[in-house]
Parts: C-alpha cells; structure tokens; sequence
C-alpha cells in the first residue's frame, strides 16, 4: 500500500538551462526520480551528455531570449537552475527569470565568487564551485576554519 | 451489535495482514524484472474481453478459453516479478541503449501474439496457425483476417477490435504509464514513440492514452448517432483509431451504406495517422502551429492529389462523378492511414488506381501514431533532399542550402546524419518487401506478381487491404505474411536489434558455461593425478 500513497508527489517541474556536465546530471537524477523536467541547450549536441533513460524534454534553443522563454513555460516551473558555462549569461538569465516570470526558486552557477554580489538583493541562490571545493579541502587539511 | 464488533476486531488484523501482503507483492514486483511486469499486463488484458459476456450471457461458454490463459499469464508475472531483480546498471560493460531495450520489447510482442492465439485456438475457432495470424494481425493492428466475421461470437469480434487498440497504444507505454522506472524508460524509444510530449515520461504515458480513450469516447458516441449498435460501434471505434481495420461484417464500412458512419471513420482514421504529439496540440486548439508542420501539410496535399487523381481515373471507366470522389476519397485515406477498412471493391478499380492505392500503402502515415508504412516524415525528408540534389547542380557549387523541416517542436534541420538514416530505414523497407514478395510468389504457385506484391505490402504496411489471397493462403505464405506484419509494425531495426542481442546474449552464456565446465574438468583432472 505504501506505493499508492507514495504516488502523490507533488507535480513540480524544473527547468535546467545549460545541458553542460552540471546541467545534465541534475536533470537525470530528477528524471530518474520522477519529476518533470526540461532542458534547454542552445546547441543540440549537448543533449547527448543525458543518459539514455531521461524521460524529460529537451529544447534547443538560446534561453537568453525571451521568445524561448515564453515557448518553455518558465513562468509554469517551480525552480529553474541556470548552468551555463558563461557566468555572465547565467547572471542575465536568473535575473530575467526571476524579474520578469517571478520564478520561487531560480539558482545559479557562478565560476567567479566576486560576482555573488550581483546576485545579493535579487532573490537568486547562488553556488560557486571553486568555492565549494576550496571548502571541502580545507575539512581534509584539517584547518581551523575559524579566524581568530 | 457486539458480535459486529468483535467480528471486526478479528478480522482487523487479518485484513491489515492481507493489505500489507499485497502491498509488498506489488512492491516487489515493481522492483523486479520488466518482463513480468510485462507478461501481467499482457495477461490482464487478455481478460477484458469476458466484460462482453455480461451483454451476451449465452456466450459465458468462450469465457475460460480467454481466463486460463489469462489467469496462468498473470500467475507467471508474479513469479517472475518475485524472484527477480532489476537488472543492476552497468557501467563496465559498453552496450549501445537501444540494443538493451530492443529484446524486451521484441519478447513482449512475441509474448502477446502468443497468448492472443489462445482463445482462437482453444475455443475450436481456428486451427494454431491461423490463431496466430489472427493474433498477429491484430495486435499489429493490420486488420488481414482468416475469420469467418459473420458467424464469429460477440467474445471474439471484441477482442479482435481490443487487440488492435491495445497494440495501437504499445505494450511499453501502457507499462510506463502505470510504473516509472528507469528501466521502463529505456524500452520507451524502442517500441517507436519518438515524442515526448510532457516532461515526464509517465505523465506523457498518461497524456497518451487520455487522448486515445477520449477520442475511442467521441468516435463510439458518433457512431451510435449515426444509427450503428452500441456493440459494432464499440469495436469499429477501436479498430479505426489504431488504424488497424478489423470490421464485424463481412463488407466492412461499406456493409452500412451510410455517408455519416464513412465519414466518422473517415476522421478517426486521420486521428489515429496522426502523430500524438501534434494531435495534443490540436486538442489545445493551436491549429495555426499545427497547420505548419511538414507532416500534416505533406498528408493534406498527398489526400487531395491522390484522391483526385484516382476519381479521375474510375470517372474514366464511366462511373459517375460524385461515386468515384466519395470512393476515392475514402480508398486513398485507408491506404495511407494504413488502417483497410474498405467501402469498395478494390479488385474492380482499373490498375493505376490499384497502384495508387498501393503506393500510398507504403508511404504510410505519421510518425509516432499507430500508423505503419514507411511514414510521412521520412518520405517528406527524403523528397526534401531529392529536391535539394537538384538544385545543387543548377547553381555554383558554393551556394549554401539549408534544408529544414517543421515538427512539432518547431523548426529542425535535415543534415547528413537524418538523411543517411533516413535512407537506410527505407532501403530495409524496400529490401524486406521485396524479399517477402519473392517468398510469397514462392510459396503460392499460381499468384501473378501484382497479387503478391500488393497483399505482402499490405502487410508491411500493416494496412490491411487483401485482395483475396489470404484468406486462401497456405500455412508457409501466411508465415511470411506474419513477419511483415511484425517488421512493419515495430519499425524492422528493432527487430533485428533484438534477435541480433538474443543471440548474443546466448552465446555468452554458453560461453559462461563452457568456461565453468572447463574449469570443473581442470579440477577433476588435478584431483584425479593427486
């Protein structure tokens, strides 16, 4: 009986732009867990990064267009991830996202930490790798991560 | 009053004992191998048809013969699903996707039209053989029929037409619709859905087969209006949305002489041609983008030339002019609707319009719906690319030309990589047919080319338009017909992916064996010199 109850997920769909490394494997895991998803790339060979058992949509196009936007239903999906390898298309897209389609939750990838800031009254989650490893490396190297 | 109570309080926990037993077989199930997951399916739709009886009491005498095999599919199901585990995703071993997905898909298929012949056979309907036709060409939706229609019971002229609709929709998605798994996934693409038309695939399932029952709904209602019994509506609807061609009389369409019931057929033919995502788009009421799409501009235009062209020739053997445009008409879309309901006798039509017909049968209809043939969209790019050839050599050699064509999901070019598949698709096509041609006219002395040609791309086609020579066909020729039935239907690739992966799978498991038996002997061997 379990099963049944587990099968009233709630219906969220998210949309990931840039089907790089990153993008790619965020969308096949919430594939793989049920969810509705949809990818956006503008070049139609990243596609292939997807595993062959994705059940979500792809569609090649620029998302820093607003008629690709439109054609996607962003304003329908609950989170959006933007991931492009491009900090400042990600920064143009999450703000797009967020200003015009009022989007809950809209997160970003940013290479360079110093341009968090742009995101800081906007409303956008950011994550920065270079951060996130640097941090992961000190708790290896054991240093004490508190400043006197 | 008390006594309830206490009565309750027992069995409470029995109940509870029950649910929760159930509860983890399903579970299990659900985790376990997608072929019993399959075979139940398989099984319980093998018992829809004895709903019918409830209509037709006197006929509760076919029932066991659709319930034994039924009840014994669902019994294996479960055991299989029990005993087994998904299979563990391997990361070591390189295997092209498809090949993984073909031999399931391939092994349900091959399951259904076995479990199909059952009733036919068992219930002294027919011989095995000619079980196995009728199976075959029902679950491929074809609609070739060796059965005596009038004098068949109401159980069977149901699943006949329940055949055709279930094969429509496709083992897998019906299977998706119910479980996402990852696995299910996999077989998704290769039963031939090449649209996604949500962004989940159980949500796309489920879109699917909304739309098919809604439309099955509307095409039985219209029926009904236009005067057909609830029973032959029913089973007309079924056949004609899965473009499969099954009738409950001997004329088919034609038996009713009515314009209203031709021309209801008429639209669930188109819908059932129709790929499933553009008809989603209809439904939404976006006929602007629908009426851009290459594939519909493509059928629109190949109709009204076709028709026209065919009218024009029986107007020339002297019928008249409204008969030959009603006929024609009607020929020209059950041809490349690949369904074969007919309301004429195609045998009387003067023989370029046979060859019409016949060369509509191999176009096909959409890709994606339960249509066979070679489908619209191939001959669209590959005409597309003829084109092009041409015009490469009219002008300078570095005059960019970029061809493109519109699917659903917009605008999408055709390079090199979709016109060698393209092409190799329809060489295959070509090859095949020509290879069962030459069987058939092997195997049935007597038959002129025309004949043989005509019945065995029918089958292909998975149309369903015979000019007689199946119903008096011997048991080799009605073989070959069978495989063309189930080539077409599954798109031929898969089916030789699937064989091809069989195969190989076997011989590594001999090759297991031989290893494991070499290394007994090796042990005996040592023991034996100690």
């Amino acid at each position: 009986m379990k099963k049944f109850k587990n099968r009233e997920k709630e219906s969220d769909y998210s949309i990931i732009i840039g089907c790089g490394r990153l993008g790619a494997s965020i969308a096949d895991n919430l594939s793989e867990k049920g969810r509705s998803v949809m990818v956006v790339d503008k070049n139609s060979e990243a596609f292939k990064r997807l595993s062959f058992g994705y059940g979500g949509l792809t569609f090649n196009g620029d998302a820093s267009e607003i008629y690709v936007l439109n054609e996607i239903n962003v304003e329908k999906a609950k989170s959006v991830v933007v991931a492009t390898n491009n900090d400042n298309t990600n920064i143009l897209i999450a703000q797009l996202i967020k200003e015009r389609y009022n989007v809950p939750r809209v997160i970003a990838r940013l290479y360079e930490p110093e341009k968090a800031c742009v995101y800081e009254d906007a409303d956008i989650m950011t994550l920065c790798p270079a951060v996130l490893s640097a941090n992961e490396i000190k708790k290896l190297l054991n240093i004490d991560t508190v400043e006197p | 009053m008390k006594e309830k109570k206490n009565i309750i309080k027992v069995l409470r926990p029995v109940f509870g004992r029950i649910e929760s037993a159930v509860g983890t077989t399903v579970d299990r199930i659900s985790r376990g191998n997608v072929y019993g997951k399959l075979i139940i399916l398989i099984g319980f739709l093998e018992l829809m048809p004895v709903v019918i009886t409830l209509f037709y009491p006197s006929e509760i005498r076919y029932a066991p013969w659709f319930v034994i095999p039924s009840f014994s599919a669902i019994a294996l199901g479960i055991i299989i699903g029990m005993f087994t585990k998904q299979a563990p995703e391997r990361t070591d071993e390189w295997q092209a996707p498809i090949r993984r997905g073909s031999f399931p898909v391939l092994f349900a298929w091959g399951f259904a039209i076995f479990l199909g012949s059952i009733p036919f056979f068992l219930g002294g309907i027919m011989d095995f053989l000619p079980a196995l036709f009728e199976s075959v060409s029902g679950w491929t939706t074809t609609g070739l029929s060796l059965a005596d229609v009038e004098s068949l019971p109401h159980i069977y002229l149901f699943f006949r037409s329940f055949m055709q609709y279930g094969g429509g929709l496709g083992f897998i998605l019906m299977v998706n619709m119910l479980i996402h798994g990852k696995q299910e996934i996999n077989l998704f693409n290769a039963e031939g859905h090449p649209d996604r038309i949500m962004p989940n695939l159980k949500k796309t399932s489920q879109t699917i087969f909304l739309l098919y029952n809604g439309f099955l709904l509307a095409g039985i209602i219209s029926y009904a209006i236009f005067g057909m019994s609830f029973f032959d509506a029913l089973c007309h609807a079924m056949s004609a949305l899965s473009t499969a061609g099954f009738s409950t009389r001997a004329d088919s369409i034609g038996a009713y002489g009515n314009i209203g019931i031709e021309l209801v057929t008429i639209v669930l033919m188109l819908v059932g041609a129709t790929n499933f995502a553009i008809l989603l788009l209809l439904v939404k009421g976006k006929i602007r983008r629908v009426l851009g799409i290459s594939e519909i501009r493509f059928m629109l235009a190949m109709t009204l030339v076709f028709s026209l062209l065919i009218a024009a020739s029986l107007v020339m053997d002297g019928n008249g002019v409204g008969e030959s445009l009603h006929n024609a008409f009607f020929g020209v879309i059950t041809a490349f609707s690949t369904t074969g309901y007919t309301i004429a006798n195609y045998a009387e039509w003067n023989a370029f319009a046979v060859f019409l017909i016949f060369i509509l049968m191999f176009i096909g209809g959409g890709a994606g719906s339960t249509a066979g043939g070679i489908k619209i969209v191939r001959v669209h790019v590959l005409f597309k690319s003829a084109v092009s050839g041409v015009i490469r050599r009219l002008f300078p050699s570095n005059k960019v030309i970029s061809l493109s064509y519109y699917k659903v999901q917009g605008k999408s070019p055709i390079d090199g990589d979709l016109v060698s598949e393209t092409l190799g698709f329809f060489f295959s096509y070509i090859a095949i047919f020509m290879l069962g041609t030459a069987l058939i006219l092997l195997f049935s002395p007597g038959t002129d080319v025309q004949k043989g040609a005509f019945e065995f791309a029918s089958a292909l086609g998975t149309v369903g338009i015979s000019n007689g020579l199946t119903k008096a066909a011997n048991y080799p020729t009605l073989i070959v017909e069978m495989f063309g039935m189930v080539l077409g239907r599954l798109e031929i690739f898969i089916v030789f992916v699937g064989i091809f992966s069989a195969v190989s799978r076997l011989k590594k498991f001999e090759f297991k064996r031989a290893v494991k038996k070499n290394k007994k002997d090796k042990k005996t061997k040592e023991h034996g010199s100690l």
